[in-house]
């Protein structure tokens, strides 16, 4: 949400609600706990997480290696930590592009609507019948393997939601007597747009974006763990799966637990996140949930 | 009724033709030239001239898209340049797996959701419904295919309650003969029924792991569902008929909120479609999930741009009849009637 100077009432309740809304206070303690040990954690540690020690292979979880290491030696815990940024980065920049395209797009069909719209609608429905992951696997064949490619087929996946929630909330919003007041004080279409409408829009923006923060990482990690993603000695929690996979039913099940179990905890805390923020914030409406 | 058909109809006509071309355009026109790519980067450009050529790439581009719509329409998908089998029969023999694998996560995902969402929406107690939200957050949170990987190692490898990940029956059975090609029914139907129970042994594991993800999503909307309709005056009607709380919601609560998840059933196979492809990766199932994702790495250009035509067409399908059974079956939404 955007900050609000001196505190409106509105911002006081809300504070209030969140205080004392225990769940969804916990579940964002965990998640930042999470990013700060993400975006801190590899420069903290002090294994190389591609630094091979052939001495120490496929050992499992200890004091010196917390998690264990993979059949390289390589310390698991430097490469879940690695992993987990590169897996949540690229799903932030999914939900980025995502919402950026959606915006813009929903903006245009329903200010301008007729054929615009048309098109806009068309499209996004041609779209949204693709499954995520394949389309996701059509832009990596048009491409090359890679988180790229991915993260491109997944945010064009992503957008048609985005714009499908704003083009309606702009239809019903440039319909209420503000909007046509400001109209008739004379202000351009473009200043009732962006000055007018657009702030209206953007906690129905930010609350659709965490809904599919946690399907966009698991989307990345799928697309990981078919080795159309992350490309070694890239480190990304999908992939180090797939690399675990063969270790994993023999025994070291360290190799496949970990990074499954982060990808599990982290797209858990999401989900709640977004649940109970939408209660919050917005009573009434039902966001869908991406694939 | 048959005018609302007709329009839904060519709605869906006019989305099935933007597939095609959005996959035809993404396909063909983004920078990886397919003639290149099936060539090999040894090929000289004269055997690339060519293949361009026989392939048509030096056509222009309105007339490449109309070649390919009316041959897709005919039913020739083309050729896979790694096995040389025409794209229609590699997909018909895959299809039948994935068939019956989605199905059966459809339906193990629609039952668990419903009975544990009338569950917890029947007994008032906070507890059920925490539970029920907690597991609905956990199932929605979790990678299906890690969830594949530790069942096999706990249920399989562990316990050997289940088949490890060896296909759809155990090496040795041979399958039964073909009438639908899923291998459970056609056991039954000659009466194979060691090869029936092999086949169900081996279908549990990736159907509980693909059912995983629409039940999270099906749970939660049937319980918000469930509770909208109790609200409703028609239940205090029948309550005060004197029906009892249990008779109430099991013959009025629950059929009329079933009706919701009609509505969502395209979603749930699309759904099933992205679980399969992972999915049929770990179990070493033989569908088009597994077809698909092989097509990819080889990069074997008709497979994969047939199969992405196909799952687009199988979800438009799906939904238009989705919509058509949902007015059939309600006719509030016949009448327009929110």
């Amino acid at each position: 949400m955007v900050a609000v100077a001196a505190e409106s009432p509105i911002a006081v309740s809300r504070r209030r609600i969140v205080k004392g809304d225990r769940v969804l206070v916990a579940a964002l303690s965990g998640l930042a706990v999470i990013a700060v040990a993400v975006v801190v954690g590899p420069w903290l540690w002090h294994y190389d997480s591609n630094a091979v020690d052939l001495a120490a292979q496929l050992s499992p979880p200890s004091i010196d290696h917390p998690l264990g290491t993979d059949n390289l030696g390589r310390d698991l815990l430097a490469r879940v930590l690695l992993g987990a940024q590169t897996s949540l980065g690229a799903g932030l920049v999914v939900v980025l592009a995502g919402a950026v395209l959606g915006s813009v797009t929903g903006l245009l069909a329903g200010a301008l609507g007729g054929v615009v719209d048309s098109v806009l609608t068309w499209l996004t429905n041609s779209i949204l019948c693709f499954p995520s992951i394949m389309l996701a696997m059509a832009v990596v064949m048009a491409l090359k393997p890679g988180i790229p490619a991915v993260v491109i087929g997944l945010s064009i996946h992503s957008f048609p939601w985005y714009m499908r929630t704003i083009r309606g909330e702009v239809m019903r919003i440039a319909a209420q007597d503000f909007v046509k007041s400001t109209n008739a004080i004379g202000a351009t279409q473009m200043r009732i747009l962006f000055r007018h409408i657009f702030p209206h829009l953007v906690s129905t923006i930010v609350l659709q974006m965490a809904a599919v923060f946690g399907a966009a990482v698991l989307s990345l990690a799928a697309m990981g763990f078919l080795g159309m993603g992350a490309q070694p000695p890239t480190a990304e929690l999908g992939a180090m799966i797939t690399e675990g996979q063969q270790f994993f039913l023999t025994g070291q099940w360290w190799l496949v637990a970990f990074p499954g179990l982060v990808l599990l905890v982290a797209v858990t805390l999401t989900t709640i996140i977004a649940d109970r923020a939408r209660e919050l914030l917005d009573p009434r409406g039902e966001y869908i949930v991406a694939d | 009724m048959i005018k609302m058909i007709l329009k839904r109809f060519g709605l869906a006509a006019a989305t099935i033709l933007g597939a095609s071309l959005f996959s035809f355009f993404l396909l063909r026109k983004l920078p990886g030239d397919p003639a290149r790519l099936i060539g090999g980067d040894l090929a000289d450009e004269q055997t690339i001239a060519t293949l361009r050529q026989t392939m048509g790439l030096d056509q222009p581009f309105p007339l490449q898209f109309w070649n390919y719509l009316s041959s897709s329409l005919h039913g020739d998908l083309g050729f896979s340049y790694s096995t040389g089998q025409s794209v229609g029969t590699l997909v018909q023999t895959r299809l039948p797996a994935t068939v019956e694998l989605g199905m059966s996560g459809v339906f193990t995902a629609v039952v668990l959701a419903t009975v544990f969402g009338a569950v917890a929406v029947y007994r008032k107690k906070r507890g059920a419904d925490i539970l029920l939200r907690a597991a609905s957050s956990l199932a929605m949170g979790s990678p299906p295919f890690w969830l594949a990987l530790v069942a096999i190692l706990l249920l399989s490898v562990n316990l050997g309650i289940f088949p490890g990940p060896e296909g759809r029956l155990s090496p040795g059975i041979a399958p039964p003969p073909t009438f639908t090609g899923f291998y459970t029914l056609d056991a039954l139907k000659s009466g194979q029924f060691g090869t029936f129970f092999d086949a169900v042994r081996h279908l549990i594991l990736p159907a509980f792991t693909i059912a995983v993800g629409p039940f999270a999503f099906l749970s939660r909307l049937f319980r918000s569902q469930l509770r909208n309709t109790l609200r409703e005056p028609f239940i205090v009607v029948a309550r005060s008929r004197g029906l009892t709380r249990g008779s109430v919601f099991l013959h009025h609560a629950v059929p009329n909120s079933l009706l919701s998840l009609i509505a969502v059933t395209a979603m749930l196979v699309a759904e099933a479609m992205t679980g399969s492809v992972l999915v049929e990766k770990v179990f070493g199932w033989p569908g088009v999930g597994s077809l698909t994702v092989d097509a990819i790495l080889q990069k074997d250009f008709s497979v994969v741009q047939g199969v992405i035509l196909l799952s687009a067409a199988l979800y438009v399908t799906v939904s238009f009849l989705a919509d058509v059974v949902y007015s059939a079956v309600d006719p509030r939404i016949r009448a327009g009637v929110k």
